[in-house]
C-alpha cells in the first residue's frame, strides 16, 4: 500500500495525529452532557473585581473604608481552600474589598464585590463542621434578597443574607407557619435557628419583599 | 545520500507532530480530571454527583472540594449542596446542607473520596440550569 519510505512515514505521522486529536475531542467531549449549558464563566481568568459604584449605591457597607477589622479571616485550611477554588477564581471576588457585616453567636459574614456581582462570605461555626459557603447575586437579584445562604438541618439551621439599604429587619418564616425576626447590621442579618426555613420578608422603601429559602429539610419550593 | 537526508528529516518531524499532538491532547485530559458539568434529565429531584471523573470512570482518590452551582443567565435557581457518605446518595449529611440561589460556593475542609454530593433543587424547575462541579485530590 505504502511504497515508498516517504509514503510510510506520512502515512505514520498522519495516523499519529488523527489517533491524538479524535482522542483528545472523545475525552473533551465525555465530560459534557449534551443536556447542560456550559457555565460561561472561565474558573481560570478571573481578576479581582472593583466594587460597582452602581452597587454599592444600594449596599451602604460597600460604601465605607475598609478596615482591620474587615480581614476575611476563615479556620485552618479553609482559606487556602477558598482562595484556589471558589469565586475568587470564578466569579473576580475581590476578599481584599470585603466588609466584615454583623456577627452573631461566633458566625462571621462579610459582603465583598465581584466582577458584577455582589457576595456574601459566612462561617458559620456553629455548624459540626464550619461551612465558609459563599454566593454572589446580581443587583437585581440582591435588591430581591437572593445573597442569602441556609446552611445545616433542624435543629440547627443558621441563615445569613444581604438587603439593601433601608432594611432594619428581615422576617424569617418556618415550614410550621411560625416565625422570628433577625435584626439587620450593615446590610447583613445572621440567625441561627432550630426549626426547617420557609422564606424570609423583608420591607423596603420600594415595598416589601419576600422570598422562598428552605432549608435542606424545609419545604419545597414550588414553580 | 539523499536517503539519508529523508530520513533525518523524518526523524525530526515524527516525535514533532506527535508532541504537538500531545500537547492538544493534555488540557483534555487536566479537564476531565478536574472539573465537569452536569444537568438533571428531567424536572425535580435530586442530582447525584457521584465520585466520577468522566462517564465510566469511578473517581477513588479524588474528592469533591467545592460545589458550584451557576444558574444561566436567565433563572437563577434555589439550590441545596448535600455531602453523603455513600456513593449511591443514601446516608446521613456528612457535613450540614448549604442552600443559596445560583451562583454558590461550597468549598469542603477534607477529602471525601467515594462520597456523593446531592444536588437539591427542592422541586424547582430544572429547565435551563446547569451545574459545574470541581474535585482535585
Amino acid at each position: 500500500m505504502f511504497k515508498t519510505t516517504i509514503q510510510r512515514r506520512i502515512a505514520l505521522i498522519a495516523g499519529c495525529a488523527i489517533f491524538f486529536g479524535a482522542g483528545a475531542i472523545a475525552i473533551a467531549d465525555s465530560t459534557d452532557n449534551p443536556l447542560s449549558t456550559k457555565p460561561a464563566l472561565d474558573a481560570s481568568t478571573a481578576a479581582p473585581a472593583a466594587i460597582d459604584p452602581s452597587i454599592a449605591a444600594h449596599f451602604g457597607i460597600l460604601r465605607r473604608a475598609v478596615g482591620a477589622s474587615d480581614a476575611v479571616e476563615f479556620g485552618p485550611g479553609m482559606r487556602d481552600n477558598f482562595d484556589a477554588q471558589s469565586a475568587v477564581r470564578n466569579w473576580g471576588l475581590n476578599v481584599a474589598e470585603a466588609r466584615r457585616g454583623q456577627a452573631t453567636n461566633g458566625s462571621q459574614v462579610w459582603v465583598a464585590p465581584a466582577t458584577n456581582l455582589i457576595c456574601l462570605l459566612s462561617e458559620l461555626p456553629d455548624q459540626a463542621v464550619a461551612v465558609p459557603a459563599t454566593t454572589c447575586q446580581t443587583l437585581t437579584s440582591a435588591l430581591q434578597g437572593k445573597a442569602l445562604l441556609v446552611v445545616g438541618s433542624a435543629p440547627k439551621i443558621q441563615i445569613a443574607g444581604i438587603v439593601p439599604d433601608g432594611v432594619d429587619s428581615v422576617t424569617i418564616s418556618f415550614d410550621d407557619g411560625s416565625s422570628a425576626v433577625a435584626p439587620v447590621q450593615d446590610n447583613t442579618y445572621v440567625a441561627t435557628v432550630a426549626r426547617p426555613t420557609a422564606s424570609v420578608k423583608f420591607d423596603t422603601p420600594a415595598g416589601p419583599v419576600e422570598l422562598a429559602a428552605p432549608s435542606a429539610d424545609g419545604p419545597a419550593v414550588k414553580g | 545520500m539523499a536517503v539519508s537526508t529523508v530520513r533525518r528529516r523524518g526523524a525530526i518531524w515524527l516525535p514533532l507532530l506527535c508532541g504537538v499532538a500531545l500537547a492538544l491532547f493534555m488540557p483534555a485530559i487536566a479537564k476531565a480530571s478536574g472539573q465537569g458539568y452536569f444537568c438533571p434529565s428531567s424536572g425535580g429531584g435530586d442530582i447525584f454527583l457521584h465520585g466520577y471523573g468522566q462517564p465510566g470512570d469511578r473517581c477513588t482518590q479524588w474528592y469533591y472540594s467545592l460545589i458550584h452551582t451557576q444558574a444561566n443567565n436567565l433563572y437563577s435557581y434555589y439550590t441545596c449542596a448535600d455531602v453523603k457518605p455513600n456513593a449511591d446518595g443514601s446516608g446521613g449529611d456528612v457535613f450540614p446542607a448549604v442552600c443559596a440561589y445560583g451562583y454558590a460556593d461550597m468549598p469542603l475542609p477534607y477529602a471525601v473520596a467515594d462520597y456523593a454530593t446531592v444536588i437539591n433543587h427542592q422541586g424547582a424547575g430544572h429547565s435551563g440550569f446547569s451545574g459545574f462541579a470541581y474535585w482535585t485530590g
